[in-house]
């Protein structure tokens, strides 16, 4: 065979292949990505027998010469019905799947190196789906679907890199009723997920002692020692009544307070983290913020890339974790 | 009208519609606000008021208080407030040879917690407890509070400096989240030329009264629910946990107080029966604060978005 | 994990055991006794360990499976044949749910289950039968079910079940119509070790009165030329000389061959007969020839050397009018008039009464013993009482009713009382004549037995009683000659009725479902233009059929309703929708009637109050009434909302 000749058979064979997947879009696992919601029609459902189902028509064609044979009617009639009972659950299977609207697809929060939790939302049908099953790469899922309410199932996916995700293609399939038949579809619905960077186990804290983003307002006196008294007026907190002074001068006297310490702000930058692997960079990064976080401080992230903050709260943090995660 | 005029005994619906004209007299140019903090009473829920301060949000308290004749306390939350400074405590009294339990001002029917996000932690999850518990525990001894016990909490969002935000978690324990906002041209005039609101609001005369706020929210919760408002409810709820932009959605308990606040919302509309309307007029004040979002959106244009993502079936 | 590799869960273990155990009673009736309770009781012990989550020790599983071959080996002498085999294979049943311990295991279970299932129907084929089985497919399926992962709950998996048995039933109905059947069976023959009966040759009470409820084919007989009419088809298969008091029997002497004299032109005929393991060959009449490979008995019946194991095709000619051994020997009269010694006194005293009316003229004595079955109030049943010691005494003067076997019975026994020679014929007669195949079909139910009587001059000429009480019998055959006999059935009591009834029912079912052989499925798929005697036609009819019912099971399955619309929404879409071409939209999110009100705020008043009202009735209806609206109200707003115009 020369050169242009098989140039040419894989030319066709590629167009070929487009095709079918144009026309198919359930057959093959590869191809890309669909907008959502996807709704599964006869063009996308594909049945075939499993190797249970072979089985078993096997075991109704011996029943059927038995029957056959020994000229059994009533045993043919057993036949005849179980073979019927099979044949229609491929109806079955296709059933369950045909109608299926995956709505929308939600990814929760994960850290590269672990599980992220994925939510498939399928939009509400009139009937009952039993025996679905969901399958993304090695992660897989059975679940049933109630009539008129909108269903949702999760997939828990590995995680391996911060970064954007792509969702694997979904395979869906059912076995139901018997398990003879199973209907497929694959899916590819547009969803991408946010993966945070790996937080290091462990490390030094924020350089923060003398730095110039240290805002401590530490006075040097103890949150405990009085500051000075004034009379107590009704409504005032009776905790704080100083009772040696009262018993003193007759009177009842309220104690008053310095403001406690507060927590520092900090001031997160990249440049602290010189010396470190690029990833390590951003591991004790995303360590520091969540520090941060967990003790309630306002903080600034400074990266190459500009400058976050200063804030504090969930919201500030996960838009933190999002900038790290998307460091080239 | 003069504070002791005779209050008829009667029905309270025709003076649940006069308490509400006499407190947007008060608070002006905020109709949508108000009623929605009058729901708020009815489905039995404590308010969260965000606000920058004065805009008017311890006016409405007051004047709520006043109108619904209820017993009044406030509580200026400060870093240095302790729970005990809320709740009370046991003093020694030498006359009587033993202690004796000063209740704070939280035993009263409406509570007033100013900038509580100013209060320490402890302080804030000791007021959160007792409102979801609807008592409190001294040292051993379980007190309940009184039966229409209710938080109007105020904080401002702006102010971060040295404040304590209140983490996710309590928010849910307010049944709405209100913001006032600046008032329009009209009402702003309206302000400054009348009295001042000081003056109105101690001439306030109360128009209902505790018993009354019972009756009405026991007659709230009969109020029927057809399926079809179920669905469009249930399908709010779906979707605020489907969205693609919200992190965590609408927890079970969320579609309770969405409901409770859509029948106190009917209720107010004098109809037996709750609409979608009425969820769609209460979601953005009872599910916004609830909503966790993922990226940069702000929670009100989250629930905005959800009311108009989903659809009401005929 | 493979998923195939897990533990079934406790709910389709407990529908597997239920089966299992069904399949057990169902075969309870023709296994051993030991057998049974000990396997309810190993099911029993593997639930209860199954349900603590203990697996079945292996060894004691080894040791049973080594213990069930040897326990059957004991029981019949060997491992073959159908009750070893079902024995064996209930006994596998049970044990293969010892070791299921993965959902394949249950899986293969429930398939062994189906066919130790259909295995119960070779031992009775009766409607009560062929139901309970076809209902332990229920369990079986819904076990199949309940191990698919994501299945509902018990209750819906029931239902799933039930509905697709139900669904499948038509599918399986034209299936059973149209599967071609098989001429010659492919291997074995059918009951081996029990005899398919035909007539026998021996005439004991009730021996026929099973026959005559058995509807399967006895044998086919194809005509050279016209079928002959149905009262001249007698197909003689044995001859009884020999009566004890209770069994007629052929006798033991050897006689000679009656010699034959036919008196009209032979018939020509092909008959091919079930097999029925037994010599007897059922012939028209009086053979003139023996056909290759059989002989004639003297009183030229024909045996067959072999007992019959296949179905026997023999052509032979026949005569239908005849002179049959108009010499009768000696030994031949003693043995026509042989009585039991001391039996039947009445009888005796019957016989001579007449004997001496009639002076022994054998015509006046055959017409006085038909009057007396005519007029003397006997009716022919197939469920006769039962007789006492004697017999004969017993059916002619006390209980009158019985069928063929007591009415020749007793006409011979009259006749030898009589003095005159007489003999038991019992064969088959009439058959069901199919016109457009040219044959004749003779069933078991068919079987008869009539006499046989020796007058001078004539030799021996055939009378047949039953014909004196009930006609029809003759006319029309055995079961519409049972049907209309006898006292109306409410005289005879709410049982006798109900047992009618039920063998009815079972005579139905057995002549359309047991009963529809490759000769019924000729005749009724020949009406349609099918051919089935070439099997690649039926199987194209089948495929045809089956496959329009796919299609229109597929266009059902496609058909998807959106969503439950109700009257009320679908007026107010049609109300959206004029709105609609007026520039009104309404969007998902906006409800329907805040959408109609605010419509009416951009309308002229007169409209606007309407639709305003509308808006508020709507409201009312959707949201103010549970579980449903007035249906009253609904139809009033509904009219209100087709009269509104803009």
């Amino acid at each position: 065979m020369n050169a242009p000749r098989a140039r040419r058979l894989v030319r066709l064979a590629a167009i070929a292949r487009e095709r079918l997947t144009r026309r198919h879009p359930g057959l093959l696992r590869e191809r890309g990505t669909e907008t959502l919601p996807v709704r599964l029609d006869q063009r996308r459902i594909y049945v075939l027998p499993t190797g249970f189902g072979v089985g078993f028509a096997v075991l109704l064609m011996v029943m059927l010469l038995g029957a056959l044979n020994y000229n059994n009617n009533a045993a043919l009639l057993l036949t005849c019905l179980l073979g019927a009972t099979a044949a229609q659950s491929m109806l079955g299977a296709f059933r369950t799947l045909h109608g299926l609207s995956l709505e929308r697809v939600r990814g929760g929060s994960a850290q590269a190196g672990g599980q992220v939790r994925v939510e498939l939302v399928f939009a509400a049908s009139v009937r009952t789906r039993h025996g679905l099953e969901i399958e993304a790469g090695p992660a897989r899922a059975a679940f049933a679907l109630p009539a008129d309410v909108p269903g949702c199932v999760a997939l828990e996916l590995h995680c391996p890199r911060r970064g954007w995700q792509a969702l694997p293609p979904l395979r869906l399939g059912s076995s139901w009723p018997f398990g003879l038949f199973r209907a497929w579809s694959w899916l590819r619905p547009q969803a991408r997920m946010l993966v945070y960077p790996r937080t290091e186990a462990g490390g030094p804290s924020p350089p923060q002692a003398g730095g110039p983003g240290d805002t401590a307002r530490h006075r040097g006196t103890a949150g405990d020692e009085p500051a000075g008294l004034r009379d107590y007026q009704p409504g005032d907190p009776p905790r704080h009544i100083a009772w040696k002074p009262s018993a003193r001068s007759g009177q009842l006297l309220l104690r008053l307070h310095e403001p406690p310490r507060e927590h520092a702000d900090w001031r997160l930058r990249w440049q602290d983290t010189r010396g470190l692997p690029h990833e390590q960079r951003i591991e004790r990064l995303a360590r520091w913020v969540q520090q941060a976080h967990l003790e309630n401080r306002r903080w600034t992230l400074e990266l190459p890339q500009g400058v976050l903050g200063p804030d504090r709260g969930s919201g500030h943090c996960h838009a933190c974790l999002a900038a790290l995660a998307l460091l080239p | 009208m003069s504070a002791n005029a005779p209050r008829p005994a009667s029905d309270p619906l025709p003076r649940l519609r006069q308490a509400l004209a006499q407190v947007n007299a008060v608070v002006l140019g905020k109709p949508h606000a108000v009623r929605l903090a009058f729901a708020c009473l009815l489905a039995g829920g404590h308010l969260l008021l965000e606000d920058i301060p004065g805009v008017g949000k311890t006016t409405l308290a007051h004047a709520l208080a006043q109108t619904w004749g209820l017993a009044f306390q406030r509580v200026q939350f400060t870093h240095d407030l302790t729970p005990g400074d809320i709740i009370g405590v046991g003093i020694y009294e030498r006359e009587q040879g033993g202690f004796r339990f000063h209740p704070g001002p939280l035993f009263t029917e409406l509570l007033l917690a100013d900038e509580i996000n100013r209060g320490t932690p402890k302080v804030q999850s000791a007021l959160l407890e007792a409102m979801a518990e609807e008592q409190v525990s001294i040292e051993g001894e379980t007190r309940a509070l009184p039966a229409v016990f209710t938080v109007i909490a105020t904080q401002n969002p702006l102010d971060a400096a040295g404040t304590f935000a209140l983490p996710d978690s309590q928010l849910d324990r307010f049944l709405m989240r209100l913001s006032l906002g600046y008032p329009d041209t009209q009402a702003e005039r309206a302000l400054l030329a009348g009295e001042a609101r000081r003056t109105l609001l101690r001439e306030l005369p109360p128009l209902l009264d505790a018993q009354d706020l019972l009756d009405l929210r026991g007659r709230a919760r009969r109020l029927t629910v057809s399926s079809s408002v179920l669905d469009y409810l249930q399908a709010l709820l779906t979707a605020s946990r489907a969205h693609a932009e919200i992190r965590i959605g609408l927890s079970p308990r969320a579609g309770l107080a969405l409901l409770a606040a859509a029948r106190a919302w009917a209720l107010l509309a004098g109809r037996g029966y709750v609409m979608p309307e009425d969820v769609q007029a209460v979601f953005a004040a009872v599910a916004a604060h609830r909503l966790q979002p993922l990226r940069q959106a702000t929670r009100d244009s989250l629930a905005a978005a959800l009311l108009a993502e989903v659809g009401v079936q005929a | 994990m493979n998923a195939a590799a897990q533990r079934p869960d406790l709910r389709s273990f407990a529908l597997l055991s239920l089966t299992a155990a069904a399949v057990l009673v169902l075969h309870a009736g023709h296994l051993p006794l030991w057998l049974p309770p000990p396997l309810l009781l190993l099911l029993a012990w593997r639930w209860q360990g199954y349900r603590r989550g203990l697996r079945f020790p292996a060894a004691l599983r080894y040791l049973l499976v080594l213990a069930l071959p040897l326990a059957v080996v004991a029981s019949y002498g060997t491992l073959f044949g159908r009750l070893p085999g079902a024995a064996l294979a209930v006994g596998l049943l049970v044990l293969k749910l010892t070791e299921t311990e993965r959902l394949r295991d249950a899986r293969i279970a429930v398939a062994v289950a189906a066919f130790v299932l259909m295995s119960a129907l070779l031992f009775g084929q009766s409607l009560l039968m062929t139901v309970l089985v076809c209902a332990t497919l229920w369990p079986a399926l819904a076990t199949l079910a309940a191990l698919q992962p994501g299945s509902g709950g018990t209750a819906a998996l029931l239902r799933e079940s039930a509905l697709r048995l139900a669904l499948a039933l038509p599918v399986a109905l034209l299936a059973f119509v149209l599967v071609p059947r098989l001429s010659t069976p492919l291997w074995g023959a059918p009951g081996a070790g029990e005899a398919r009966t035909g007539i026998s040759a021996r005439m004991s009470p009730g021996a026929i009165a099973q026959l005559l409820i058995d509807d399967s084919p006895a044998f086919r007989v194809g005509f050279d030329g016209a079928i002959p009419p149905r009262a001249q088809r007698y197909f003689r298969a044995v001859v009884l000389w020999h009566f004890d008091g209770r069994s007629w029997t052929p006798g033991h002497a050897a006689l000679p061959l009656e010699p034959l004299a036919a008196r009209r032109p032979p018939l020509r005929y092909t008959i091919s007969l079930e097999a029925t393991r037994q010599t007897l060959l059922p012939a028209l009449d009086i053979p003139l020839r023996a056909a290759a490979g059989t002989r004639f008995t003297a009183a030229r019946t024909l045996l067959a050397a072999h007992p019959v194991d296949q179905r026997l095709r023999y052509t032979l000619e026949s005569a239908t009018g005849y002179a049959l051994d108009p010499r009768l020997s000696p030994a031949e009269r003693a043995l026509a008039l042989q009585l039991p010694a001391g039996a039947d006194p009445r009888t005796r005293a019957l016989a001579a009464r007449w004997r001496r009316q009639t002076g022994g003229a054998g015509a006046a004595i055959i017409a006085a013993a038909l009057r007396l079955f005519h007029d003397g109030g006997f009716r022919y049943t197939l469920v006769p009482p039962p007789l006492g010691h004697q017999q004969v005494d017993d059916f002619l003067f006390d209980t009158r009713a019985g069928f063929c076997e007591h009415y020749a019975s007793a006409f011979v026994f009259l006749m030898r009382a009589a003095g005159l020679p007489a003999r038991v014929v019992a064969g088959y007669q009439g058959g069901y004549a199919n016109r457009l195949a040219g044959y004749v079909l003779v069933r078991q139910s068919d079987a008869h037995a009539w006499a046989e009587v020796w007058l001078r001059g004539r030799g021996w000429v055939r009378v047949d009683p039953t014909a004196a009480v009930r006609p029809e019998r003759i006319s029309l055959g055995a079961t519409a000659a049972a049907q209309g006999a006898g006292a109306p059935w409410y005289l005879s009591g709410w049982w006798l009725g109900l047992r009618d009834r039920i063998d009815i029912v079972n005579r139905l079912w057995d002549q359309a479902v047991v009963g529809f052989d490759a000769l019924r499925q000729r005749g009724l798929l020949t009406r349609f233009g099918v051919d089935p005697a070439r099997w690649q036609s039926l199987a194209l009819a089948l495929a045809l059929l089956l496959g329009a019912l796919m299609a229109v099971a597929m266009a059902l399955t496609l058909h998807e309703p959106r969503a439950r619309v109700d009257a009320l929404a679908r007026a107010y879409a049609v109300l959206e929708r004029r709105l609609a071409r007026h520039g009104y939209r309404r969007s998902g999110s906006e409800p329907p009637a805040q959408f109609l009100q605010r419509v009416a705020t951009t309308l002229p008043p007169q409209p606007a109050r309407r639709l305003y009202e509308l808006s508020t009735g709507y409201a009312r209806l959707r949201y103010a009434c549970t579980p449903s609206a007035p249906a009253l109200a609904v139809r009033d707003w509904i009219r209100r909302a087709r009269e509104f115009r803009l």
